[in-house]
């Protein structure tokens, strides 16, 4: 994929196109004929009720979703860059280290903090110890939690705490230099101070990667997202940014939604 | 139930004295069905032990019976003088102290596998248990890998669990009739010369693939044993397999891993241990079993360990690499020979010789030791369980 001359990046509407996009568990469908564009760097968040299909929009663009039993694309389209991700040429491998997610639950793996580090790259096929230690370096400093490991690389991961257990999460994620992030909730499990740290981090990597982010809180999405994006029950109902969102919405659903009268 | 008239005015009083006694007397049926059965095992154990350990400690150092542990069954002879002073006597020394006691003597009873130790059967146990762990632990988790990680749900799953499910409920000496058929007699074998009963013969060029069988040896036993014990270490290793959160495999497979990097890296070795622990299990089993090595690796009696097979003696000017061979066909020969195992051998001495108090000693002797065998197995596993579960945690 060519890289796009940098003053139109911010404008860059057709970086992920999702298109009529349905999809479906087994006969339950969850998304209905969504439609949206996320702009290249931009900070989309994806807001709504539980179980409205937030998720699965997101284990959609890096076709995570594909481990799931009977989950399926019913009709329409993801493209990046206008490559649709669901057409026989595209290589869920390689599609996967340019597109990088963090989980709700912090999980790192129960090995040393170096080894989460690097597995993207391991898996890779990356062998040259100097690489590796390079690669771990940039991505824990990248992820502010290089200052708080450097001198346990070699200790387990499972010691730390859960807000530097999901930095590491973020640390690994963007290891592969991905240009896409995908973040399933990333504070739902983390206290307040833990959660700040996050959304800081955040911050500072905003214009390093296309950031979509669902989010339950609301307030966080304020802080933290250029987009925003309203899902209702696998529909699409409104998607602006944020300010318009928060400030002044279009759609009567947005805004009872947004006021706290609709859970 | 009737109200007690007694008790009008009450409206709760009901029966209760009636309903307090059955609940007392279903409690007390139950609390002693369980203390019978507790009673009984105790009862086992402690017969097992009292007459068992006689013949396995010594009062003196070593305090422990070397003979017992270090040597191969043999015949016991008991050589009885005029004066009734009996004397145990091994084979060889029969004759010599026959001779001594001259006159005096009066009688002699031979026992039959009752001297000796029970070194041939331990050996055999632990080669027969060897190779069955090793092709059960091959064959189920490779089986048990295939189920929880790549298997689509569905009717086709159902009945391979079904199938799986079934093959525990097979009473042992099948397995016993399937292995001789299997792999004493039809089983594929490289050989210059094909026997005549050779089912199948493929010329190779350099040598002919004859399926002709192993033979009874510990392989035949082994695999045989496998088979007895792979539903055990299937579905131990695909609960230990499903156990591995799912957000491992998620993560692994968004890092960009393929499916099978996943496993081999982000869910086997979180996996293993549980497995391997519950495989322990399994070597309990596979101890116990006399049934499937009957017919297929066990001899009631053998006067060589498996690795005493008498080979052609090299020539004197041999050179290193022709004994460097032979050490190797020797180890590798001792698992295509037959072997005495310990529940077969518990078997021959209790219900094959006629019975008196030195074959009793033995049968004891021989319980006791095995029983020593199996209770450190199950406690290693439960020792592993809990180290593991503490330093695996996520
Ligand atoms: N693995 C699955 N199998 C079947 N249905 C699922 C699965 N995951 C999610 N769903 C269903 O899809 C819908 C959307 O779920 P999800 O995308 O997780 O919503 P959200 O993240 O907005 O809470 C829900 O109704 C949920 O029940
Ligand atoms: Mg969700």
């Amino acid at each position: 994929m060519t890289e796009m001359p940098v003053q139109s990046a911010n404008h860059d509407a057709a970086f992920i196109q999702v298109e009529k996009f349905n999809y479906a568990y087994a006969d339950h469908q969850v998304l209905f004929n969504v439609d949206l564009n996320f702009h290249r760097e931009d900070i989309t968040a994806l807001i709504g009720p539980s179980g409205c299909g937030k998720s699965t929009l997101l284990r959609s663009i890096n076709r995570i979703n594909d481990l799931v039993d009977n989950a399926r694309v019913v009709s329409g389209s993801i493209k990046i860059e206008g490559v649709n991700l669901y057409s026989p040429e595209v290589d869920v491998i390689s599609l996967r280290r340019n597109v990088g997610m963090v989980f709700q639950k912090y999980n790192p793996f129960p090995r040393s903090i170096f080894e989460n580090a690097v597995y993207g790259l391991r898996v890779a096929g990356v062998k040259d110890k100097h690489d590796l230690a390079e690669a771990a370096e940039r991505s824990l400093r990248l992820a502010a939690l290089w200052d708080e490991v450097k001198d346990r690389l070699h200790e387990s991961a499972v010691g730390l705490s859960g807000g530097q257990q999901q930095r590491l999460c973020i640390a690994r994620a963007v290891a592969l230099q991905p240009r896409i992030l995908l973040m399933d909730e990333p504070c739902a499990a983390l206290d307040p101070i833990a959660t700040a740290r996050i959304e800081d981090l955040i911050a500072q990597l905003r214009g390093k990667f296309t950031f979509v982010i669902v989010t339950h809180n609301m307030e966080q999405a304020k802080r933290i997202a250029d987009k925003t994006a309203f899902f209702y029950k696998g529909k699409v109902i409104e998607c602006d940014d944020t300010m318009t969102i928060f400030g002044n919405p279009a759609d009567k659903l947005t805004e009872s939604y947004i006021t706290g009268r609709l859970t | 139930m009737t109200p007690n008239p007694t008790a009008v005015g009450n409206p709760f009083a009901g029966a209760k004295n009636q309903q307090e006694r059955r609940e007392r007397i279903t409690r007390w049926l139950l609390r002693l069905v369980t203390f019978f059965i507790v009673a009984v095992t105790l009862g086992i154990l402690a017969l097992i032990a009292i007459k068992g350990s006689p013949v396995v400690f010594r009062s003196q150092w070593p305090f422990v019976n070397t003979k017992f542990l270090t040597e191969l069954p043999s015949t016991l002879h008991v050589i009885e003088d005029v004066k009734g002073n009996k004397q145990e006597v091994e084979v060889g020394h029969a004759d010599e102290v026959k001779a001594g006691l001259g006159d005096n003597f009066h009688s002699e009873t031979t026992i039959s596998y009752s001297g000796g130790g029970i070194l041939g059967p331990i050996v055999g146990t632990a080669l027969l248990v060897l190779v069955s762990i090793s092709v059960a632990l091959f064959l189920g988790v490779s089986c048990a890998i295939y189920l929880s990680e790549y298997a689509k749900h569905g009717k086709f799953l159902e009945l391979v669990r079904l199938a799986i499910l079934n093959l525990a409920g097979v009473p042992s000496v099948v397995f016993g009739l399937f292995g001789l058929g299997a792999f004493v007699l039809t089983a594929p074998v490289f050989t210059h010369m094909p026997m005549d009963r050779s089912i199948l013969i493929i010329p190779l060029g350099f040598t002919t693939l004859s399926f002709e069988g192993w033979d009874t040896c510990v392989l035949s036993g082994g695999f045989t044993l496998a088979f007895v014990i792979l539903p055990v270490i299937i579905t131990a290793s695909e609960q230990c397999l499903q156990a591995v959160p799912q957000g491992f495999r998620e993560t692994s497979m968004a890092l960009g891993a393929t499916r099978w990097q996943t496993i081999r890296y982000s869910v086997l070795p979180f996996a293993m241990p549980g497995i391997l622990t519950s495989s322990i299990l399994g070597i309990a089993r596979a101890a116990g079993e006399t049934a499937p090595i009957m017919f297929t690796a066990a001899l009631a009696f053998k006067d060589k360990l498996p690795w005493q097979k008498a080979l052609p003696p090299l020539p004197a000017d041999a050179s290193i690499f022709a004994h460097w061979e032979q050490s190797v066909s020797r180890l590798l020969g001792v698992f295509t020979e037959s072997v005495q195992a310990l529940p077969y051998h518990i078997y021959t001495i209790a219900a094959k010789i006629p019975q008196n108090e030195y074959s009793e000693r033995a049968q004891y002797g021989s319980v006791f030791v095995f029983l020593v065998l199996v209770a450190t197995l199950a406690a290693t596993s439960i020792w592993l369980r809990r180290r593991l579960r503490a330093k695996y945690r996520w």
